[in-house]
């Protein structure tokens, strides 16, 4: 018994070793940047929550006391526990909410940035995906140190090895030059709009995110970012519907995706702005802002 | 609890320290923590169905023991019948009402009578199809006067609980498991030690070979009215992979895990695919339950004793059975029909025990006439495959209909990384083949004379598992749905 013990120490603290070298990884370049986030201040009071769309309006409105709070990927699970967040640390008064046609697709419902999001919930949180505390703990800590144990790292690791043996090339997001903007276009919407039933679990958490914002008197803004001409002409009017429903909660909602139509030298690519047109986007938005 | 989960990987740590630690001096109370454990276990998945294995057991119990009690033959035929009905009640409403209510409405509908079935709504109780057996198997040795009926009741519900094997097999015979749980299990180191490179190597082939072939056999059975014939060819040779190293991968952890308790589980894989014909894949295929509807129906039925026509009725019986057991659908009994007529013609020439030994056993290659009987074996394995998989019996013949079109020398329509997981198959088929005089493919490898080399394989394994796993999906061992 005592030998076997000893061979499987042994083994463990070589699977220890394993488990701290790719914690280390992962936390640098998966986890840090979700989560270092520029400081909140009493002045914030609007909150912008969006996923990648939200990227190039940078922090532009942050005289005007709105905070862009907006990370790629993000799904109205993480906008959920970030607005838990902001009821309890800040000054939280609006939120300003995308309304996008693909937020509420089944392939958003998959990726998004759950396993990330949970560092902005505490244990007395009542998340809408974590029922329970023990699936809290699991996904806050167990996941998060035993990296190991978390099948989403495997990707950030091998990511990681590659760069290390490859020289990173630096990707031209311009889609005013882009020559295939037409099968680029194509390949997007194929991918949002590869199935037609909206993500029931997404919309019970849109609603309940509308429920808890009327509860603790946050008022949503809903909002749909704009889109590049070629990229709308092959949606076809696809929607998922995030819109609609927030509509019909009585939500005040802001369609702007035809807003740059002809002006593709607002893009990075066909459904996001590039930094002229994310400055230009939040003098938009500050109209909304100020008017409310 | 799945194996492959976050909880087992804390649960099985805690229930070992337990059994040798705190328990290893009592028998009984080592056998009681085994039963909560296995409790705690299957709970974990749905609680509620705890009552059925709980009812199982006291069932079979009992009849063991009035069994014992009378000498009177047709009494005791009516406590067996009363133990069969018990089981197979169970078994045939949770698993198979559906299928007979829907499957008498479309016989009605043959008959100009249009009847709308009514189905339930039944979820169905993980290792049904397993305990069910295991238990049978003690009310039928006992019945049989083969085995000495147990009073201890901890032992028994232990036996039929017993959670290494519980929703997944190895389906257990009560005459070699359950007097296990009489003795006091002594640990032993090599034991142990050869579990555990069971363990891992059980967890490979799930989660390496078995998830990534899942991924790619997914995507072609589901849309296969849009594949290649070539595709389609690709996609039955992934669910082959898929299923073998799905299920034997949860036969060596449950082996592994019960090695590491003291206990001995019998072999259920051996090397199927390295099969030279289809008698000898039926004997390294399943072997637990190939063994036991001959123990319990082949033999009782006739066996291959009798006029030519017992013959024949009895094979088709057993494999229409066996594939019954897996599940209520045709493409399950197709699947043992055709199976039936690849054995048949082995069975009337006497030709079912030609292959025997191990391939190749006295030489590093096999030969072309071995390697031509292996693929022969595979490709007839890997067409009945296609009808275990298929959804309904339409979609097996069109599939095989796709296969054999004008699309089927085309290049097939498969991603990087299902090329990858192709590599994966030929390194998983490579590794067991330098094992398949073992009992599992890494049980004894020449690596393990050398401290640092043996060390850096083991690390290999699990890096290969977190790295080439397919966590995109969860996806349950196949079998829990038998």
């Amino acid at each position: 018994m005592k030998k076997y013990f000893l061979r499987i120490l042994l083994f463990t603290l070589g699977i220890i070793l394993i488990n701290t070298v790719i914690f280390l990884i992962v936390s640098e370049y998966y986890y840090k940047p979700y989560e270092n986030i520029p400081e909140i201040n009493d002045n914030d009071t609007m909150f912008i929550l969006a996923d990648s769309h939200g990227g190039p309006l940078k922090q532009n409105l942050r005289e005007h006391g709105v905070y862009n709070f907006s990370t790629g990927s993000d799904s109205y699970f993480d906008i959920y526990r970030k607005i838990l967040y902001l009821k309890k640390n800040t000054n939280v008064k609006q939120v300003i909410i995308t309304a996008d046609d693909h937020t509420l697709s089944v392939y958003r419902e998959k990726l998004n940035n759950k396993d990330r999001s949970v560092y902005f919930l505490d244990l007395e949180d009542n998340d809408f995906l974590l029922g329970d505390k023990i699936s809290l703990v699991k996904e806050k800590y167990f996941k998060r140190y035993i990296p190991l144990f978390n099948a989403k790292t495997t990707g950030i690791v091998e990511r990681y090895f590659k760069s290390l043996f490859k020289v990173k090339k630096t990707k031209v997001y311009d889609w005013a030059t882009n020559k295939n903007k037409k099968h680029d276009s194509a390949k997007r919407a194929k991918k949002q709009f590869k199935v037609t039933e909206s993500s029931e679990s997404l919309i019970a958490c849109m609603t309940e995110i509308v429920k808890f914002c009327k509860e603790n008197e946050i008022e949503i803004i809903a909002v749909k970012f704009p889109l590049a001409k070629d990229y709308l002409i092959e949606v076809d009017g696809r929607n998922f519907g995030a819109d609609k429903h927030f509509i019909s909660l009585g939500i005040k909602t802001y369609d702007f995706t035809e807003l740059y139509v002809g002006h593709d030298e607002y893009f990075a690519n066909q459904d996001h702005l590039n930094d002229i047109g994310g400055e230009l986007f939040a003098k938009e938005l500050l109209k909304i802002v100020e008017a409310e | 609890m799945f194996f492959n989960s976050i909880e087992f990987a804390i649960f099985l740590p805690l229930v070992f320290i337990f059994y040798w630690f705190v328990f290893k001096k009592n028998l009984k109370a080592q056998n009681f923590f085994i039963l909560v454990a296995s409790y705690i276990f299957y709970g974990w998945w749905d609680w509620r169905f705890l009552s059925l294995i709980f009812f199982s057991s006291i069932v079979d119990y009992l009849v063991g023991l009035k069994l014992k009690s009378t000498d009177k033959p047709g009494l005791r035929k009516i406590y067996l019948l009363t133990s069969i009905s018990v089981n197979l009640g169970f078994l045939g409403f949770f698993k198979y009402y559906n299928f007979f209510a829907e499957s008498f409405a479309d016989a009605f509908t043959l008959f100009g009578t249009s009847i709308e079935p009514s189905r339930l709504n039944i979820i169905l109780p993980v290792g049904i199809s397993f305990y069910t057996f295991q238990t049978l198997s003690y009310s039928i040795d006992v019945y049989r006067r083969k085995l000495e009926p147990t009073k201890d009741i901890i032992a028994f519900f232990s036996f039929v609980s017993f959670f290494p094997q519980l929703v997944a097999g190895p389906i257990e015979r009560a005459t070699h498991l359950l007097p296990q749980f009489y003795v006091k299990r002594k640990f032993k180191y090599e034991n142990a030690i050869l579990g555990s490179r069971q363990i891992l190597w059980g967890l490979f082939k799930k989660i390496v070979i078995a998830d990534n072939c899942a991924k790619y056999a997914n995507l072609i059975f589901n849309n296969s009215a849009e594949q290649t014939g070539s595709s389609l060819v690709l996609g039955a040779v992934f669910f082959a992979f898929q299923i073998y190293g799905d299920f034997s991968g949860y036969s060596d952890i449950a082996i592994g895990t019960s090695r590491l308790f003291g206990f001995d589980l019998m072999k259920n894989f051996s090397y199927p695919y390295f099969s030279r014909d289809i008698a000898e894949f039926w004997r390294r295929w399943h072997i637990s339950l190939s063994t036991w509807f001959r123990d319990y129906l082949y033999i009782p039925l006739g066996g291959s004793k009798g006029s030519t026509a017992n013959k024949i009725r009895n094979t088709f019986i057993i494999f229409i059975v066996s594939g019954f057991w897996h599940g209520a659908n045709w493409t399950f009994i197709a699947w043992g029909a055709i199976n039936a007529i690849y054995f048949l013609p082995l069975l009337l020439l006497k030709r079912n025990r030609k292959n025997i030994g191990t391939v190749a056993e006295n030489s590093i290659f096999p030969s072309v006439r071995e390697v031509f009987s292996i693929l022969s074996t595979f490709t007839l394995t890997t067409f009945a495959w296609i009808f275990f998989r298929a959804e309904s019996m339409k979609h097996a013949f069109d599939y095989i209909a796709g296969i054999f079109s004008k699309s089927l020398l085309a290049n097939p329509d498969l991603s990087a990384k299902g090329w990858i997981t192709l590599k994966l198959i030929v390194f998983f088929v490579i590794m067991e083949w330098i094992g398949r005089k073992e009992e599992f493919a890494i049980a004894n490898l020449r690596i393990y004379n050398y401290k640092i080399p043996k060390w850096i394989f083991y690390y290999t394994i699990i890096l290969m598992i977190y790295i080439l796993g397919n966590y995109s999906e969860t996806i349950e061992f196949i079998y829990f749905q038998f």
